[in-house]
Parts: structure tokens; C-alpha cells; sequence
């Protein structure tokens, strides 16, 4: 929760004071959420190798575009994967959408409202949550 | 069934490319890839003084050829100096495979000796990258990364191979076919008829052409459209040749140092048909007011280009040598006589400034004295500076790939190993290098490889003691505080290319320079000739960086 503390704020804080900036910084967020409840976000198909998350964030990193969230999972026999983003500069999102599509390791990406389509996500994290729960 | 290392496998499958001839450096992690090209029967070796000259040395040839070239570096300083060849190859859209040598799989991450992460480095600036981590693999990335290098949008691949998968044997029993360019998506059919139809209502067009007409090999097509259309053609730096720079249609370059017609005509036109071009900031000014008034339509074979900039009222994405086909197929004759002489009378109003033309102690004169004593299909490179401005504007260019410059990235030192990969790649034509005293000591190692190959090159270097363009700036925007741009000490040109073995040629010693500048020029072999500038001589017109296209410094309003 605290990562967007000025590291030397972060690690100087007595813990009281700690907890206090993070409640502050939650409620910054959902006030931010009332006044932009819109989020992008990109369902995307892609190979499953080394490096590939590393050339799809890097899109977005090149242009100072945060990711709010980031959800990957192996599909089928684990030769692919699906992965949701989601941003909050939607205005960016139809433009970006075609440099996701022209990277030669994206099978396919399509763009949905994160709002709409946040039960996939939330799915997609239990399921995530429920394999490593699977596994260990 | 043979059983072969992995360097082996390397060298074959770009013998079984097709590739006759590549540049690079030797280093420790790339070893075996050179001992397996040792052996090779096929494939010439070009060997660079800095892996930026072998990356530029075979971005050269696959300018001039239009077909994928190859560069070798080692890992780590090697693999760096790459870099900037490989970005400037993927800022102009140039199949480019650059083959990194790595340190074996087991080091990798821990700061071995050479190691740095090229993968890595390279994913922001490359089409694609690969990191092989098995000898069988390389059958599967050097065979795509030629795919991807000259399908859709040209650009560069990196694939890099740690040492032992270059070292490991394995069994190979068939080969797998040589990548190649996959076909070409056709424009959909729905969008060339919306096309068509605001090409044929409109009065005032304007045809604008970027290099994907040259990499689509559609010059031919751009040209012969704009003739059926009758459509003014400006070019952006990158398709300069398209139009002959003597055609009654050709606009020549638009944008910071166009003509003034140019803008000016830009400013009136009602649509704009841009084809293979993408906006950039240098040709369109300040975006809001490039063609105020124009529709859009929008041509180009990366969907990613299109809306990106600007909105375009018709967007196509696809092959534009078969949307120029189709569309001078589909279009009437037009004469547009109004437009024609309102076209005329502003290339009368507001030419291109030449000053010194007839002297070829001054840029344009030196250029015009260079361009008289050449062939007209003479390759000509340049490096990046108010020496590049002047050719592009005043160069009479008459086709595609005649023209090699860095544009989009903008790489001073570009200039003498591109000259260099061209005149490897086209012994039949000449070629002839423009650089600056700042520009050319950015790769003047490459001297040396010129010496070596022998390369049918000359070097053109304007002195103007100066960064001149940076100066320029200064001059111009910065209240005259010129700092860091001038040089207080130069080199005797002259005297270097001879000791790298060179002959050369100072104009400064010849009251009369004309006929000694056509006798270097025409004497086969390389020559690297000088030319003191008057550091008094600006490029204009010029837009201001962020001003719109009309506001032209040194045009007549």
C-alpha cells in the first residue's frame, strides 16, 4: 500500500504515523476513482516465453503510462497466455491498442472497459490465487 | 544428416538467406560464429573499426537494396555499440539482423566479463529481439527474424546467441526454408472507394509521400498516380527521388526546411493524400495547423500509424504500391488547371533561396558543382547537419534509393559506413558521401574499412569549424549564445584520409576548384575531398521547433 511514498518518508515513519498516510492515500485514490471511474483495459493473447511481459509493459513504460493493474495466466498447455491491464489514461488506450497488436509475440488483444469487464479479472486472480493454493 | 555447432547452423542459415556479404567485429563471445564464417565459402566478411560503423555499414546496403542485411558484434561494449545503428534502423523502417554474440547460458545474470543485457537494451528499439537459449532454436529465430525484418513496416531484429549455444553439435536433418517477406495485406476495398470518391471531388490536392513508397518499392506507382491525378507532390526527407527533384509535380521536401511554395501550398491544399508517411514533427510543424483545411486520407501499411497524429478521414491500412495501383486505375484524368497555376505561381512567388549557386566555394554552389561532375544515378549519403539540409533541399535526386540519409533518429556518423555498405552492395553505381567537419569525426574509423574494401566512395566534407545546425539554433534561438557548438581546433582532413591510406583533395588550395573537384570525383576509388565553408552560411528557410509550417524564418511572407 505504501508504494508511492517517498522512499525516506516510508522507511523514517513510525508506524502509527504509517498507517495514517496510508489511509490517506486510500482515500486519495477512491476520490480519484469517483471523479475518473473510467479505466482501460486491454485483454491480451500472447505467446508464453521469456520476455514477453517485458515487451508489453515496456510499451507502455516508453510513454510514461502507468499500469494499474496486471493480471497473466498460462492458457491451455501453457504455449500461451492471457493477460489483463488495466490503465487510466483511457484516451491513450485506442492508440496503444494498436502497438500491443504489433508486437510480434501478441496473438491477439481486444479493449474493454475495466469497469464492465472487472469480473473476468477478478475470476482471473482467483483462479490465479486458487493454483499457487493448488500447487503449494 | 549432418551434425554441426550451432555457429555452423548460424552461417548457413544466412547462406541459405541469400546473404552474400555482412559487416562486423570480432570479439570473445562471437568467436565461434567467426569460425564458422571462416569457412564459408559465400559470405564476404566487412570488417568495421567500431560495431556502429558495421551496424551503419549494413544499414547501407539494405538502403540501398532494399533487402534484410546483417551485422555481427560481441557481447557487452559490442553488442552497445550496436545500439545506435539498430535504432536508427528501426527509426527508418530498415530490415536490419544484428547477430550478438553473449556469454554462455550458465553466466548469464551475473555480471560475466562482457555481460550486458542486449536483449533488454535492444526490446524498445528493435522490431523484435531474440535470446536463443537452445541450439535448435536457432533454426526457428534466424529464419523468422528475416521474416519479421521485411514483412509489413521494415525494421531491425536482434537475435543474441550465448557462446554455448554457438559451441553445442547438434543433429540436423532438414533445413528449414529461408524467411521471407510475408505478402503484403491489400487495402479493404471499401476504404479505396471513400478514397477515390474525396480524390475526385477534390480541387486542391496534395500528394504526400514518406518512405514506405521506397521500401514498398512503389515508386514507380507514387509517380505515375500523381501524373493521372495531376497531384503536387511534396516528399518528406526520407522519400526524396520518389518525384524527380526536375518534375513539373515535384514539390521537393516539406516541413522546418522546405521551400516556402512548399508550405506555403501545403497551407491551401483541401486534401491530403499521405502515403507511407507519418507525420513526424519535422515535416508537419505544429501539428494543429499543418493543412488547416485539408481532409485526410491516410495510407500505410502499420495500422499503428494511422489516427496517430492525425485523424485522417480516410484511413487505409495496407500495401501502398497496390492502394496507388488501384487508385490510378480507378482515377479520371484530371487537369486541374486552377490548381496547376496556383501551383506555378507560387513556386515563382516564394522559390527555394539558393544563394551562391554559381560558387562552389558556398553549399549550394559546392553541391551543384558535385552533383554536375557525377552520374545521375550516383548513390548519394549523408551524415546530419545543415550539410544534409542543403543537399536535400538543392540535390537533384531522380529515384528511389538514390538517396541514403538518417532521418528519423538523426545519427551524425551515419554517413561514411552507409557510403560504404551502398558501394559494397551497388558496384555499378558511384557513391558519394556529404558530411561536416562535426559529423564525420563521429565514425571516421571507418576510413580505415574504406581503405580495406576499396569501396567506390567519395567523402564530401564541409568545414564550417562548427556544429553548424546546433549553432544555427543557438544563433537563432537562444539570443546568440553560441556555446560548445564551435571548434577551436580541426583536423587537416586532407592529411588524415592519407594516413589512412585515402587520397584527397583540398578545394581551399585552388583559385579555379571546379575542374580538380571533377577530376577526384571521377577517378575511380575512394577520395575524400574538403571544402571550407563560410561559417556565416544558415539553412533556410527555417520553421522554429513547435511553430507552424508558414512561419518561416528567411521566407518572404
Amino acid at each position: 500500500m505504501n508504494e508511492k511514498l517517498p522512499r525516506r518518508q516510508r522507511e523514517a515513519a513510525p508506524q502509527h504515523e504509517r498507517k495514517h498516510l496510508q489511509q490517506e492515500q486510500q482515500q486519495r485514490r477512491e476520490q480519484k476513482h469517483e471523479h475518473v471511474p473510467d479505466r482501460a483495459l486491454f485483454e491480451i493473447h500472447a505467446y508464453n516465453h521469456a520476455g514477453v511481459l517485458s515487451h508489453l509493459i515496456g510499451l507502455f513504460a516508453r510513454r510514461a503510462c502507468n499500469l494499474e493493474s496486471i493480471v497473466c495466466l498460462p492458457t491451455g498447455d501453457g504455449r500461451t497466455s492471457r493477460l489483463w491491464i488495466t490503465i487510466e489514461q483511457t484516451e491513450r488506450a485506442a492508440r496503444m491498442v494498436k502497438f500491443v497488436a504489433r508486437l510480434e509475440d501478441v496473438i491477439s488483444v481486444r479493449i474493454g472497459c475495466a469497469d464492465a469487464l472487472s469480473a473476468p479479472v477478478r475470476s482471473a486472480m482467483r483462479a490465479a490465487a486458487a493454483g499457487l493454493a493448488g500447487r503449494s | 544428416m549432418e551434425s554441426l555447432t550451432g555457429a555452423e547452423i548460424t552461417i548457413r542459415l544466412l547462406e541459405r538467406q541469400g546473404i552474400r556479404r555482412l559487416a562486423g567485429i570480432p570479439g570473445g563471445a562471437n568467436l565461434p560464429i567467426y569460425d564458422a564464417l571462416a569457412r564459408s565459402q559465400t559470405i564476404e566478411h566487412v570488417l568495421a573499426r567500431h560495431e556502429q560503423g558495421a551496424g551503419f555499414i549494413a544499414g547501407g546496403m539494405a538502403r540501398a537494396s532494399g533487402q534484410a542485411a546483417v551485422c555481427l558484434a560481441s557481447s557487452g561494449p559490442g553488442a552497445t555499440n550496436l545500439l545506435t545503428a539498430i535504432a536508427d534502423a528501426r527509426l527508418d523502417s530498415i530490415p536490419l539482423v544484428a547477430i550478438t554474440g553473449q556469454v554462455p547460458s550458465a553466466m548469464l545474470g551475473t555480471d560475466a566479463f562482457q555481460e550486458v543485457d542486449v536483449y533488454g537494451l535492444s526490446i524498445p528499439i528493435t522490431k523484435h529481439n531474440f535470446l536463443v537459449t537452445s541450439t535448435a532454436q536457432l533454426l526457428e529465430c534466424v529464419p523468422r527474424a528475416f521474416e519479421i525484418a521485411s514483412s509489413g513496416r521494415p525494421g531491425p531484429v536482434l537475435i543474441d546467441i550465448p557462446k554455448d549455444v554457438q559451441t553445442a553439435r547438434i543433429e540436423i536433418d532438414a533445413w528449414p526454408e529461408p524467411g521471407s517477406q510475408r505478402p503484403r495485406p491489400a487495402p479493404d476495398e471499401q476504404s479505396m472507394a471513400a478514397a477515390w470518391a474525396l480524390i475526385e471531388s477534390s480541387d486542391r490536392p496534395i500528394l504526400y509521400l514518406g518512405g514506405g513508397v521506397v521500401h514498398s518499392g512503389a515508386a514507380d506507382e507514387a509517380r505515375s498516380f500523381a501524373e493521372r491525378a495531376s497531384l503536387p507532390t511534396v516528399m518528406t526527407l526520407m522519400a526524396l527521388g520518389i518525384v524527380p527533384a526536375d518534375h513539373m509535380l515535384s514539390l521537393g521536401m516539406l516541413g522546418m526546411h522546405g521551400a516556402p511554395f512548399t508550405n506555403y501550398l501545403l497551407d491551401e491544399c483541401d486534401l491530403l493524400i499521405a502515403v507511407g508517411a507519418r507525420f513526424d514533427d519535422r515535416a508537419t510543424g505544429r501539428l494543429s495547423a499543418f493543412c488547416p483545411q485539408a481532409k485526410v486520407i491516410h495510407i500505410d501499411i502499420d495500422p499503428a500509424e494511422l489516427n496517430k497524429l492525425r485523424m485522417a478521414d480516410v484511413a487505409i491500412a495496407g500495401d501502398v504500391g497496390t492502394a496507388l495501383r488501384t487508385l490510378t486505375r480507378q482515377t479520371r484524368d484530371h487537369s486541374r488547371p486552377q490548381w496547376m497555376a496556383r501551383t506555378r505561381a507560387l513556386k515563382q512567388q516564394h522559390p527555394l533561396e539558393m544563394p551562391g549557386l554559381d560558387c562552389p566555394r558556398t553549399p549550394y554552389g559546392l553541391i551543384a558543382a558535385v552533383a554536375e561532375a557525377l552520374d545521375d544515378d550516383t548513390i548519394v549519403t549523408t551524415d546530419v547537419g545543415q550539410h544534409q539540409m542543403w543537399v536535400a533541399q538543392s540535390f537533384p535526386l531522380r529515384g528511389a534509393r538514390q538517396w541514403l540519409t538518417s532521418g528519423g533518429l538523426g545519427t551524425m556518423g551515419f554517413g561514411l559506413p552507409a557510403a560504404i555498405g551502398a558501394a559494397l552492395e551497388r558496384p555499378d553505381r558511384g557513391v558519394v558521401c556529404f558530411s561536416g567537419d562535426g559529423s564525420i569525426l563521429m565514425n571516421v574509423q571507418e576510413l580505415a574499412t574504406l581503405a580495406e574494401t576499396r569501396a567506390n566512395v567519395k567523402v564530401v566534407i564541409m568545414n564550417n569549424r562548427a556544429l553548424g545546425l546546433v549553432r544555427q539554433q543557438q544563433t537563432l534561438f537562444y539570443e546568440g549564445g553560441v556555446f560548445g557548438s564551435t571548434f577551436t581546433a580541426s583536423p587537416d582532413f586532407t592529411a588524415l584520409a592519407q594516413a589512412f591510406g585515402i587520397r584527397s583533395l583540398n578545394l581551399d588550395a585552388y583559385p579555379e576548384p571546379r575542374p580538380w573537384l571533377t577530376q577526384a570525383l571521377q577517378t575511380p576509388g575512394p577520395a575524400l575531398i574538403h571544402a571550407s565553408i563560410d561559417a556565416a552560411h544558415n539553412v533556410f528557410p527555417m520553421v522554429p521547433p513547435g511553430a507552424a509550417n508558414s512561419e518561416m524564418i528567411g521566407a518572404t511572407a
